[in-house]
């Protein structure tokens, strides 16, 4: 319990630190905002270019696959607020050896290097996000009942705990590979799968993107529990391999810690 | 130019045995592609519910253009700007405008060598998508003939000048960075990279036309599907020429007036 507190006070200076460094760059903020929905503008074009050639894909139709888009994007948003930019620094830190000042901390490691940074500037994003969901269920003329609405919330934030766990493994990879410098387009590579329904995939790919590489919760499986077609089943699913990613995780950069040679001394 | 041969040849070799030692960093930047090969034509294939063809394309054509895309691709998209970018404003350029070579003829060998790795490590993936395509549609036959290499080559150059114009803007611009996001979003649209230009909406279809990203990828991949041919295909390399000269004067104009007033800084 006393542990718990202390963390939870290290969180509140982050949230502190975070704030001041974002109203030093108070024009990031619109520069942000103007290009996520540059690159949210890009992806709705294209859904935009096959739409006008049919009316559905894997049988979602547009105003479905908008809610998918949300859901993509608010996923999005939230990864990006919470842990992304931070955690991505990680190759960086090893390659120069200040993770060393890291692990020294009385602080737990995994801990301070994904949430010291708290990018307030996506909350413009989150909330776009937000607006375009609601227009895509009015565009539908569908208003999901509360129910759905809690296992679509539940289940974004197990694909947020999900893809949290694979970019951190993937981060973590670079304790080995000190020199690649772009580990980071694993962990975009897994968004990108899931960024149209996984039903356009055939039955082996559909499980493997289901049950092993589970990109399928990040997008679809939310989504279509929001639309009321997927059962509560599969958030008990989501939640138990989100905890067994994050365990993973968690195990494997103890593991690599084993390894860590620091480069700097 | 006699003099200058022998040094593109020496560079070459010497990038291309620096690209290999980034074989890890390529691997991964392939896997983009990979996904997009795979994701793109199953999610066509996914729209065509029981047509024989959606705006001209039928099943095998829309998947072989994806195939050669992603192939293409590597071989002919430059990001030397990021890279260029960076060397500018760290300085590092200081140490090249010392060496007895034009840097620009180093910035090519640099960008040709990596393009070349990657388009070898492609190959496999591209034959793989090949056989794994053939079982579920019948692929449209390729047309690789003399036409598609040399658009191919000629593509190199349009994205190669095209980016080397723009990381110029780094002599001047604090956050460079920032154009070269703006970039991305017509270049992936325009240069056919998400969708067969064909069936996009006219006035989008006109707007390639008139800018250089269509001449970079799009029009070989179209003559290698066999949606150009003929009078077209050669009108086509015609506009590759033309944005080949047109990015060339620019990026020397550009590099002229940003190396006379480069400071070096970092030295």
């Amino acid at each position: 319990m006393k542990r718990l507190a202390f963390y939870a006070r290290v969180y509140r200076a982050f949230l502190r630190s975070s704030l001041v460094r974002e109203m030093e760059f108070r024009a990031n903020f619109w520069a942000k905002v103007f290009f996520n929905l540059l690159w949210l503008g890009f992806f709705l074009a294209t859904l935009k270019i096959i739409y006008r050639h049919t009316e559905a894909i894997a049988g979602w139709t547009e105003p479905e696959a908008l809610v998918l888009a949300a859901t993509l994007y608010f996923l999005d948003a939230l990864i990006a607020t919470l842990f992304y930019f931070g955690l991505s620094e990680l190759p960086t830190m090893v390659r120069q050896g200040t993770l060393d000042y890291v692990l020294v901390k009385p602080v737990d490691s995994q801990f301070w290097l994904s949430l010291r940074r708290v990018n307030f500037d996506q909350l413009g994003s989150l909330m776009v996000a937000v607006l375009l969901g609601v227009y895509a269920l009015l565009s539908l003329g569908y208003i999901p009942p509360l129910t759905n609405i809690l296992l679509y919330l539940g289940m974004v934030a197990m694909g947020v705990l999900i893809f949290y766990s694979f970019h951190f493994m993937m981060m973590t990879l670079s304790i080995w590979l000190v020199r690649v410098e772009n580990l980071w387009v694993l962990s975009d590579v897994f968004a990108q799968i899931g960024r149209f329904p996984t039903d356009v995939f055939d039955a082996v790919l559909r499980r493997l993107f289901t049950y092993v590489l589970p990109v399928a919760f990040l997008a679809t499986i939310p989504a279509k529990a929001l639309l009321g077609k997927a059962s509560g089943g599969f958030l008990l699913f989501a939640t138990l391999w989100a905890l067994a990613f994050f365990i993973a995780g968690r195990l494997f950069w103890r593991f690599a810690l084993r390894s860590y040679t620091s480069a700097s001394s | 130019m006699a003099r200058l041969l022998p040094k593109i040849g020496a560079l070459l070799r010497i990038y291309m045995e620096d690209s290999l030692a980034y074989r890890a960093s390529a691997f991964i930047w392939m896997l983009t592609d990979v996904v997009q090969c795979l994701v793109m034509p199953l999610v066509w294939l996914a729209a065509y519910n029981g047509r024989a063809t959606l705006g001209g394309y039928q099943p095998g054509e829309m998947v072989s253009y994806y195939v050669v895309m992603a192939l293409v691709t590597n071989f002919i998209v430059s990001h030397l700007m990021w890279d260029l970018a960076w060397e500018i404003k760290e300085g590092v350029l200081s140490q090249w405008l010392l060496r007895p070579v034009p840097v620009f003829w180093m910035l090519f060998a640099r960008n040709i060598s990596w393009r070349l790795l990657r388009m070898v490590l492609f190959v496999p993936v591209a034959l793989l998508a090949w056989l794994y395509y053939g079982q579920k549609v019948s692929l449209a036959p390729l047309d690789l003939g003399a036409l598609f290499w040399l658009s191919v080559l000629l593509g190199h150059l349009v994205s190669f000048l095209m980016a080397f114009a723009l990381a110029c803007l780094a002599f001047w611009l604090q956050e460079a960075q920032s154009v070269f996001s703006l970039y991305y979003a017509p270049m992936l649209l325009l240069s056919g990279w998400v969708a067969p230009i064909g069936l996009m909406p006219g006035w989008l279809q006109a707007l390639a036309v008139g800018l250089p990203f269509r001449y970079t990828t799009a029009v070989p991949v179209e003559i290698a599907i066999g949606k150009l041919t003929g009078e077209a295909a050669w009108l086509s390399i015609a506009g590759q020429i033309v944005w080949i000269g047109l990015a060339a004067l620019l990026g020397w104009r550009l590099w002229r007036a940003g190396i006379r007033q480069y400071s070096g800084v970092g030295m």
